[in-house]
């Protein structure tokens, strides 16, 4: 009589537990469309630029995308040797909605060529031209690249985000992003349109390095001032950051 | 019952109780991984192990917390008492398992040491909402560290069993400290009610078990009068044959038992293991604890020889079928006379 109530029990737990479990996964949030091509390393050329100390970027027109190292880092003095060459190295991709990123395999960098006199590189991090304000005016509008905004958004380490882990923000988040943003990982902005659609921007204050400063305000809503640098970075001083009412 | 190291064994029905705890392991972490394969694509495969883990884990703590009152409640719910150690050894190792793919995942491969990282990052206190969540998790997961390790007997007789059990008793701060973890972490991190309810079911579910439990045996205590000496706990027929009937007189819980025409009364709390002896039956003459199988002479409270474990007794009186019991304890061992049923 005992055994078969202790034996309900155990079936009961069993499938109890199965129907949590399966109730936990649909209860979750979806998860974004970043893309990590763990495994897949491609070859990938062109000439390599520095803009703060932090960001490294490959241009190749079209596209222009950071290059970052294994792991939480964000590159290394024997990448920066390469700075203003042609170089081709061995990466992985790392894309999300149209944004992307190469993990590159340490060592991979080969210059065949001669520096390349005249970088496709700063002052405006990619081609100038006017970006889009929707975040802040109910129609859209064209906004000068050095005319000052302010947006409301989260900081996060672009690596992540971009797809290398998902979820890639948020308070869960947090630590890892704080993390990889010590690391040398490119800090960005991630903002929402009106749309609801999600992109970053890549955080700059040349010659100023960040990292230190944005640690402060890594996995939380703030609103931040400052103007556009190009297409996909945002110039601002950390100073004029504050929470949100 | 000695205090030298002795292997684990086991008998037919711990190894089904183990089986039992493997499958729902497996089965747990199957459903939720492979459903969240096919709902999640785009999650990353250690995110979704992660989560597996640690909702498994807060699963099996209160599946481990809900079985003592149960038991009280219900007397067909005590084999699942018999081998919770196991229980409790697994849902560590789930713990653990999540901690250290947590650990590498958000603070591995950076520039500082993994555990500088967690203890480090984050150092907002003052604030519940940035308040550094992962902390409480990694204090919980020390706790259930300790008591998994000393989860043997070895450990049991070398600390004694007084600081053995307030040892494992700290799992309730495990448990507070768990759901500090998950309110303070993920649960604002998403945004869906079901979670929040989950836990919030979980946590009233314990809670109402304890309270229930408590209320039943403050039910069944006796309060000793100022100057009396006996206590009338029941009638003789409220007590099955070869079998305990429970009370609280004071602080003090004593077990008495009925074997043939004599009634005796010891504590109920054995040596061992702090085993509830009245729920244990009368075997070969001695009282059988239920959780390990030490045995006590009822008349006594002595273990009989060569061993030498010893528990309270209590003198006992029948008087026009009512069982009365001294409430002052004896010492542990001491021989007194059973009271008889004419």
């Amino acid at each position: 009589m005992k055994s078969r109530f202790v034996s309900g029990i155990a079936a009961g737990l069993l499938v109890g537990g199965a129907a949590l479990a399966a109730l936990l996964v649909l209860a979750q949030q979806p998860f974004g469309n970043g893309r990590f091509e763990f495994g897949t390393v491609k070859s990938f050329a062109g000439v390599l630029e520095s803009f703060d100390e932090h960001l490294l970027l490959l241009s190749l027109n079209p596209p222009r995308r950071p290059v970052v190292y294994p792991g939480k880092h964000g590159s290394s003095e024997s990448a920066r040797e390469f700075l203003t060459h042609y170089v081709e190295f061995k990466g992985t991709l790392i894309e999300r909605d149209g944004q992307s990123m190469i993990e590159a395999v340490p060592d991979s960098f080969l210059a065949p060529t001669q520096p390349v006199t005249k970088a496709p590189g700063p002052p405006s991090l990619w081609p100038p031209q006017y970006f889009t304000d929707q975040q802040s005016s109910p129609t859209p509008r064209p906004v000068a690249v050095r005319e000052s905004v302010s947006l409301i958004g989260e900081v996060v380490d672009s690596k992540c985000y971009l797809g290398v882990m998902n979820p890639g923000s948020g308070k869960v988040h947090r630590d890892c992003a704080a993390r990889c943003i010590s690391g040398g990982i490119p800090p960005a902005f991630l903002v929402k349109d009106r749309a609801g659609r999600s992109r970053i921007l890549y955080l700059v204050n040349d010659p100023f390095d960040l990292r230190e400063a944005v640690l402060e305000f890594v996995g939380e809503p703030i609103r931040i001032t400052g103007h556009f640098a190009g297409s996909q970075s945002f110039w601002s001083d950390p100073r004029t950051w504050k929470h949100p009412e | 019952m000695s205090v030298h190291y002795q292997a684990v064994s086991w008998n037919p029905a711990k190894r089904t109780y183990d089986l039992v705890i493997a499958a729902g392991i497996a089965a747990y972490l199957l459903m939720f991984i492979l459903l969240g394969i096919i709902v999640h694509p785009n999650a990353t495969a250690e995110t979704l192990i992660i989560r597996a883990l640690g909702t498994l884990a807060l699963l099996l703590i209160h599946v481990i917390l809900s079985i003592g009152p149960l038991c009280r409640l219900d007397s067909r719910f005590l084999p699942l008492l018999y081998n919770r150690r196991h229980l409790g050894v697994a849902m560590f190792l789930v713990a653990a398992v999540h901690g250290v793919f947590s650990l590498i995942q958000f603070h591995g491969f950076g520039d500082v040491n993994p555990l500088v990282s967690l203890l480090t990052s984050n150092t907002r206190f003052s604030s519940l909402a940035d308040f550094p969540f992962q902390l409480p998790g990694f204090l919980a997961l020390i706790i259930l560290f300790l008591m998994a390790a000393t989860s043997h007997d070895f450990w049991l007789n070398t600390l004694t069993p007084r600081i053995w059990k307030s040892l494992h008793m700290m799992v309730y701060l495990a448990y507070a400290l768990l759901i500090a973890h998950v309110s303070l972490g993920a649960l604002q991190s998403e945004t869906s009610p079901v979670l929040a309810g989950v836990l919030a079911a979980g946590l009233v579910s314990v809670t109402s078990l304890h309270v229930a439990a408590a209320v039943r045996e403050r039910k069944l205590d006796v309060l000793p009068l100022p100057g009396a000496d006996f206590m009338e706990v029941c009638d003789i027929a409220a007590i099955p044959e070869n079998r305990a009937k429970v009370v609280t007189i004071g602080l003090e819980r004593v077990a008495v038992f009925r074997y043939g025409d004599k009634i005796s009364a010891i504590s109920n709390v054995c040596a061992h293991q702090n085993g509830p002896l009245g729920e244990g039956k009368i075997i070969d003459g001695c009282v059988t604890c239920p959780w390990h199988g030490y045995q006590y002479l009822p008349e006594s409270g002595a273990s009989p020889p060569p061993f030498t474990e010893k528990v309270p007794s209590y003198r006992t009186r029948i008087v026009d079928g009512k069982v009365f019991v001294d409430p002052c304890a004896l010492a542990p061992g001491t021989p007194v006379e059973p009271a008889r049923i004419v």
